[in-house]
């Protein structure tokens, strides 16, 4: 090969394309890769134990008609436990599983800001996050319906509203976790216990810091919720405000730290 | 020649390790070779190009931008990562219409550009539906080539790109980028294979200890590089003859006699003044030259030896 005689000639590249990354085409290319890489046989299986499991769990072990057991299975453990900790999991390893799998650097070098990926990506896991838990959301909701749980009609529609601003709120602070540090796990529980747990217990403003105070609120709304807890509904909208607010502060936050850090591979895996 | 790539005094650390030291250069286009050892600053280089990490100090500019956080140059580079990382859940197809969605393809175009490149980077058709899991170290390499393709860039990086080829893939290989290469793309490519480089690049920088210590065409280094001994050997029927007529004109180092096989290996002071003066040195030894080897140096005696 006379490659030599190749390198001697060089000029301009032959273009027949229109680069043209706008947000949703990004969206489009980063949402092929979320469903994609999730409904991998093995994943699948994974999948599928997440959403029928807790259901199964509760069918088998709750007596028919009993509101406050009901109550501390799907608002107590699913909803201010589970869903946290799925959030963690999956929006946690939303960028550190490529920088992890050192497949970052064919992201980061595409034409297209940091910030605009990040959010992207973000975007798609909450998409595909909100579907696989309101599939899960509907077992148990039809689990209260099956289990003559009163009020269950105008309760399910709540639990989802919850249920989605949960996974909304949740899943911007373990994206941005995610990319603080590799043990972002660590730091979601010394986050939970610390600020939702902690601080979201004490009867003062401050407790506005704490978002599963913010969804309580919201839930308070409902008598079936009245009956068992002592939440109080006053401020709904300003907690609904709080949980969008602190969403778009943990995104902006993720952003601009995905946008300044160096990810490269030997950094990271001597972390 | 403009250059598509300057460093001026360019340094980056990592802690208090060393990647690259104060260098300055300049990449024309073209093929142009990236030539080091293990943690000479070919990666840390490659990175800083491809807008992935920024400089501590200096400035490096590719087509007179600095690429870091840069997207509107990104349209323009192309990179292809040593490691063999690829999503290993998705076909190629699908990691490539994504990874051209990203880059802003226009939807309509992307199936067709998508199966354009990678019969360009020659993946077999019957591969095309096989997780990439699947797939071996070379096919690897091929889908990661035509991802930094996608785009149409004027640029492309590749690090270690023959790495995991068999012979036949590291021609095809070669021949793709030869193909790039006259159709306008500048191409840098980093390696270990310096006979492949030799072969492949116009243009060579070598760099050690995060130091360039070479760069240029390879001729050009290969001159500039003083105080370097050629050796030649030359049959004839009196070497011993030849080696006092040339070592009485002053012209070599030093010679070895081999009187078995009337071959006589001298090394020479000054190769262009030698050479000038070789057919009145010969006729004023008066011997019968039968043959004569210039045993020129490889890129890998330059590198062995500027990196020793």
């Amino acid at each position: 090969m006379s490659a030599e005689s190749a390198a001697a000639t060089p000029g301009v590249a032959t273009r027949t394309l229109t680069l043209q990354p706008r947000f949703g085409s990004v969206f489009r290319g980063l949402w092929s890769f979320t469903w994609k890489s999730a409904v991998t046989p093995r994943k699948f299986i994974h999948l599928l134990l997440v959403i029928i499991g807790l259901p199964v769990l509760m069918l088998i072990t709750l007596d028919r008609g009993k509101t406050s057991p009901y109550l501390h299975f799907a608002v107590d453990f699913y909803l201010f436990l589970i869903l946290p900790l799925h959030c963690l999991t999956a929006f946690g390893a939303m960028i550190r599983d490529d920088i992890q799998n050192d497949t970052i650097g064919f992201l980061t070098t595409r034409p297209v800001t940091r910030a605009r990926l990040f959010v992207a990506k973000y975007l798609c896991n909450l998409v595909w996050m909100e579907l696989i838990l309101f599939l899960h959301a509907c077992l148990l909701m039809a689990l209260g319906f099956y289990n003559d749980i009163p009020g269950m009609t105008t309760f399910a529609p709540l639990f989802l509203l919850a249920q989605v601003l949960g996974v909304l709120v949740y899943g911007a602070l373990s994206s941005l976790l995610g990319l603080v540090h590799q043990r972002f796990m660590v730091l979601g529980l010394i986050y939970g216990f610390l600020v939702e747990i902690g601080i979201g217990r004490i009867p003062t403003n401050i407790n506005a810091l704490s978002m599963s105070h913010h969804l309580q609120t919201l839930l308070a709304n409902h008598s079936l919720i009245n009956e068992h807890y002592e939440w109080i509904a006053t401020g709904t909208g300003r907690s609904i405000l709080m949980l969008f607010l602190a969403t778009g502060v943990f995104l902006a936050a993720g952003a601009a730290l995905f946008t300044l850090r160096e990810y490269h591979h030997t950094a990271e895996m001597q972390k | 020649m403009s250059a598509i790539i300057r460093a001026c005094e360019l340094s980056r650390w990592y802690g208090i390790v060393m990647g690259l030291n104060n260098v300055s250069f300049e990449i024309e286009p073209g093929l142009t070779g990236l030539v080091g050892p293990n943690g000479a600053g070919k990666s840390t280089l490659i990175q800083i190009i491809t807008g992935q990490l920024q400089s501590s100090s200096g400035e490096l500019t590719v087509f007179g931008q600095v690429p870091w956080n840069n997207p509107d140059l990104l349209k323009r580079i192309g990179y292809c990562p040593e490691r063999e990382a690829v999503h290993r859940d998705l076909e190629p197809l699908d990691w490539l219409r994504g990874l051209a969605l990203i880059s802003g393809v226009e939807p309509e175009k992307v199936n067709q550009r998508c199966e354009q490149i990678l019969d360009q980077v020659k993946l077999p058709r019957e591969h095309w539906r096989k997780k990439m899991s699947q797939y071996s170290k070379g096919m690897k390499q091929r889908v990661k080539l035509a991802q930094a393709l996608l785009h149409e860039p004027d640029l492309i990086v590749l690090d270690e790109p023959m790495n995991g080829l068999d012979p036949m893939g590291r021609q095809e290989m070669a021949q793709t980028l030869a193909e790039l290469a006259r159709a306008g793309t500048s191409i840098i490519i980093s390696s270990h294979i310096l006979a492949e480089l030799e072969a492949l690049c116009k243009n060579i920088l070598i760099l050690n200890w995060g130091r360039v210590i070479a760069s240029g065409a390879q001729r050009e280094i290969r001159e500039d590089i003083h105080n370097w001994s050629e050796q030649l050997s030359v049959t004839c029927d009196h070497p011993e003859r030849l080696a006092r007529h040339l070592f009485d004109a002053g012209v070599l180092l030093g010679f070895d006699l081999d009187a078995a096989d009337n071959r006589l290996n001298i090394r020479i002071k000054d190769p262009a003044t030698f050479y000038s003066r070789w057919a009145e040195l010969l006729i004023g030894s008066g011997v019968a030259v039968f043959e004569l080897r210039s045993q020129s140096r490889s890129l890998r005696e330059i590198f062995e030896r500027v990196t020793a």
